[in-house]
């Protein structure tokens, strides 16, 4: 039996102070995932990342946000028709939607937004509020997603 | 991505009648170029005086990379954007080249470097069309938002859109052979780079080539396609007479790695070429304005009024005198027979710029031959400088990366000009042209507007080297302000 | 004398030697117990702590330790691991540990170590961040104590190797830090040859060579291809295969 192909895309600059919550998410999850999980930090969602959703199963978008509620949020999303593939860079909606038109196939989806602070500075750290933030949405995913159910 | 009005924000008061002089703002630049805004001035009578467009630039570099190692550098400069990070990471490589003594790289060091750049343009070109540009081109920018949709050109194309994405990630792919990374690499190292191709990767990307070459012949079939078709749009949308400024290869040819600095007026003469590039700054000064924090260069010799000058793309395709490739020649040819040597229109950039790519991947194409990237010398050494002076043409225009470093390796001074500061004045000009044409005697914002404004300025495809872009940050507005900074309207979507 | 005995790691026979320390006699099993200021050719000092092991109850340095008859050893266990990691997590906030601009990146121990251990980003422990200028006076090398993690293997290798003095620490408690016999380096007597400035003696990147920063690529670093420790593991193994090609 194949396991379900996971792939977690974290989003943004880790230059960026808070922006940086979907790389430090990613490195969190470390090198050892379980058989079938892939993790990925990208600076943003680029056209060409339609190519790896369309080869999993399950994708989780994790990015931060000035815009949820703290800690975090936890949303399923779809293909978005409106979602904004502006510029040099897509939202997870507008990504599952070009994948559906190229490739035929949109995985299951969900954007894990964790709430970030300070966004604007250049600084390689995260404030220690976001850092908290970073960690709840850590156990939460990793039980949501079994990976390290004993955490 | 629905437009609307906003006139229920309680801050914002719509009330038009209250001023002589208004200030329409429009904010197209969404999250990962920056933070920037368009304002429109208009005088009493309600014509368009002078558009601005205000960009909010990080100015944090110096501060991150003073008394850094020089070699340090090119890896910790790439760090500051996630779009062209490899042109950061060369020109902060060749400016480092200078430092350690290399005025000429190995053969090896220069074709790993160059296939590293050619790949970089390529996929920045490809998804600037593709996914920014088409869907204004395909469908008219005067059409709504919703059918300027990028789905419904992908809808109606998928397959130039399926190949679209495939040739980024050739691109892609070929920046992470060469730089060990598809982001953060450290390929280029002062003197060289720190890497051969394998035989493995020469043969997995050469076996694309052939495919991929016909796939850009085809887009680019679509760029003259448009242009042709649409000339009377070309001449009359935001085209004004410039300079022009790139790199030009020695003997006139377009190259995107290295040259001699050229700048050309309106009519395609010769303002200066200077081969020895750390001379850059005889010839180029820097203009601040206190409306933004973006510096306006100009050519010293003209002035600041008239030596503001253009970049990128069409710059290149204007200055050189043919391309190194077969096919790219040809296509250079046709583009002059339709639109002459010394073209001055804001659209033809996205001709120009498919012009380049089907020459990046004649020349990916040519590299990947040269075994030159199997093996050989990769780093060599030379008397040590103390400033250096790094240039390269980066996807949307020449990028400057200059530095200082002490006798104990330390970087003590840096400043760069990238490719949008240059074209500073001339995307102001352009927009002008645009409000002047769409809303004299009728000062009133509408999608219209925003649409040819974002137009004008996507043409330059303008990077502010920021990538900030947490969710919920990506305002899209246009503003109308009078003369004591009110806003009186507006739009945002 | 040369009477083997037996210890017991994790329920495993290891075989051991007189005067061999626990480490030793587990890494000729192939057995690896990480660490970071214990390197071969310096005598250990058992510092870091990283690998601390329960030595019949008791929790000890493994690098110190001398290996006793029929010791019961707890070592790859859940609360070792753990304590492991809450040493390597605190050198991480305790220094500036910047990876993707540190050209030590790739051949780092307490990055390698961090990985092994699968530490993650996340815990409440603040960023100490020192602002500790760069000393680059001498030619060859540049000091970046920003990035010092307290090993000590400089100290010991410039004393017990180079007969000199060249590095010692100042301070104390949080307060210490890594100083050289000098105003700054190039006032000392470090020349090229020392054993303290070699590879491999600095095991991030605090000493670093200079002009040598990123010349070996991604893919070809020491640890981009195995876990730290796993060139001990592989020992075993290594022969084993050489046996069974061999045949």
């Amino acid at each position: 039996m194949d396991e379900l192909r996971t792939l977690i895309l974290g989003i943004g600059n880790p230059a960026r102070g808070d922006d940086g919550l979907g790389a430090a998410f990613i490195s969190a999850l470390g090198e050892s995932l379980p058989e079938g999980f892939r993790a990925e930090a990208c600076y943003q969602l680029a056209v060409e990342d339609a190519i790896a959703l369309s080869q999993v199963d399950r994708v989780c978008f994790v990015d931060a946000s000035v815009d949820v509620p703290a800690p975090f949020d936890w949303q399923p999303v779809g293909a978005d028709p409106q979602g904004t593939m502006d510029s040099h860079a897509l939202t997870p909606g507008a990504l599952l939607m070009l994948t559906g038109i190229l490739f035929n196939t949109i995985p299951e989806a969900w954007v894990l937004a964790i709430r970030a602070e300070e966004t604007s500075e250049i600084r390689e750290q995260l404030s220690e509020t976001a850092t908290q933030h970073l960690e709840l949405a850590l156990r939460f995913f990793n039980e949501k997603a079994g990976i390290y159910p004993d955490l | 991505m629905t437009d609307r009005a906003a006139p229920t924000d309680p801050d914002i008061p719509v009330n038009q009648s209250r001023s002589e002089s208004r200030r329409i703002e429009i904010d197209p630049i969404t999250r990962v170029e920056g933070h920037g805004k368009v304002s429109i001035h208009l005088n009493s009578a309600g014509e368009v005086d002078e558009a601005r467009l205000h960009i909010v630039e990080f100015r944090g570099f110096e501060r991150f990379i003073e008394g850094r190692l020089l070699w340090e550098v090119p890896v910790i400069v790439q760090r500051l954007c996630g779009i062209c990070p490899v042109s950061h990471h060369l020109a902060a490589a060749k400016a480092m080249d200078q430092i350690v003594g290399v005025d000429q790289l190995t053969p090896t060091a220069e074709k790993m470097r160059r296939l590293m750049h050619y790949g970089q343009v390529l996929q920045s070109h490809v998804l600037h069309f593709f996914h920014l540009s088409s869907p204004d081109l395909l469908f008219g920018f005067d059409a709504p938002a919703e059918q300027r949709n990028i789905f419904a050109v992908i809808q109606a194309y998928p397959e130039l859109a399926r190949r679209a994405v495939l040739l980024r990630k050739f691109g892609q792919d070929i920046i992470e052979v060469t730089a060990g990374k598809k982001i953060h690499g450290t390929g280029a190292i002062p003197g060289g780079i720190n890497r051969h191709l394998t035989l493995e990767e020469r043969d997995r990307l050469l076996g694309q080539i052939d495919e991929l070459t016909q796939w850009c012949r085809d887009a680019l079939k679509v760029a003259e396609n448009y242009c042709e078709q649409h000339l009377d749009m070309l001449k009359s949308f935001a085209s004004f007479e410039s300079n022009f400024l790139s790199l030009v290869r020695e003997d006139g040819a377009l190259d995107l790695y290295h040259g001699v600095l050229s700048a050309q007026d309106a009519l395609g003469h010769p303002i200066f070429a200077e081969a020895d590039l750390t001379r850059f700054n005889h010839y180029l000064h820097e203009e601040v304005k206190d409306w933004s924090y973006m510096k306006f260069p100009f050519i010293q010799s003209l002035g600041p009024e008239s030596g503001w000058y253009r970049v990128g793309p069409l710059a290149r395709i204007n200055n050189c005198k043919g391309m190194t490739t077969s096919e790219a020649d040809l296509a250079l040819k046709r583009f002059r027979a339709v639109l002459g040597k010394h073209c001055g229109h804001s659209l033809a950039y996205h001709w120009a710029r498919m012009i380049e790519v089907l020459h990046c991947i004649e020349v990916i194409a040519r590299l990947l031959e040269d075994s030159d990237l199997l093996t050989g010398e990769r780093v060599i050494k030379g008397v040590r400088r103390e400033e250096g002076i790094g240039m390269i043409e980066a996807p949307r225009g020449t990028l400057i990366h200059h530095y200082k470093v002490d006798e104990h390796d330390q970087v003590q001074f840096c400043n760069l000009i990238v490719s949008t500061t240059h074209n500073n004045t001339a995307m102001n000009r352009a927009i002008t042209m645009v409000a002047k044409q769409h809303l004299n005697g009728q000062p009133n914002l509408d999608d219209a507007l925003l649409n040819h404004v974002e137009v004008a300025v996507r043409a330059y495809d303008p990077c502010l080297s920021c990538a900030t872009h947490a969710l919920g940050q990506m305002p899209l507005q246009i503003e109308l302000l009078d003369a004591q900074g009110q806003r009186l309207q507006m739009l945002s979507r | 004398m040369s009477t083997t005995f037996t210890i017991h790691v994790d329920g495993a026979a290891i075989p051991a030697r007189p005067g061999q320390t626990i480490m030793e006699a587990c890494d000729a099993a192939g057995l690896y117990i990480p660490r970071l200021c214990d390197v071969e050719g310096l005598a250990p000092q058992g510092s870091c702590r990283v690998c601390t092991v329960r030595d019949n109850g008791r929790c000890v340095s493994a690098c110190t330790q001398p290996a006793m008859p029929e010791a019961v050893i707890e070592h790859d266990t859940e609360s070792m691991n753990r304590y492991r990691r809450d040493l390597v997590t605190m050198l991480l906030h305790e220094g500036n540990h910047l990876c993707p601009g540190c050209e030590a990146s790739g051949r780092c121990e307490l990055q390698a170590m961090a990985y092994r251990l699968g530490i993650t980003d996340s815990n409440r422990l603040p960023y100490l961040q020192p602002v500790r200028p760069l000393d680059a006076s001498h030619p060859l090398w540049v000091l970046d104590t920003n990035r010092c993690i307290f090993c000590s293997r400089c100290i010991r290798a410039s004393r017990e190797q180079d007969g000199k003095n060249v590095f010692e620490y100042v301070g104390r408690g949080i307060h210490k830090r890594l100083a050289v016999n000098g105003n700054h380096l190039a006032d000392t007597s470090a020349q090229e040859g020392d054993h303290a400035m070699s590879d491999g003696i600095c095991p991030v990147g605090c000493i670093i060579r200079k002009g040598e920063g990123f010349s070996t690529p991604i893919g070809q670093r020491r640890f981009d291809k195995h876990l730290i420790g796993e060139e001990i593991e592989n020992k075993s193994g290594r022969s084993d295969l050489s046996t069974e090609e061999a045949q």
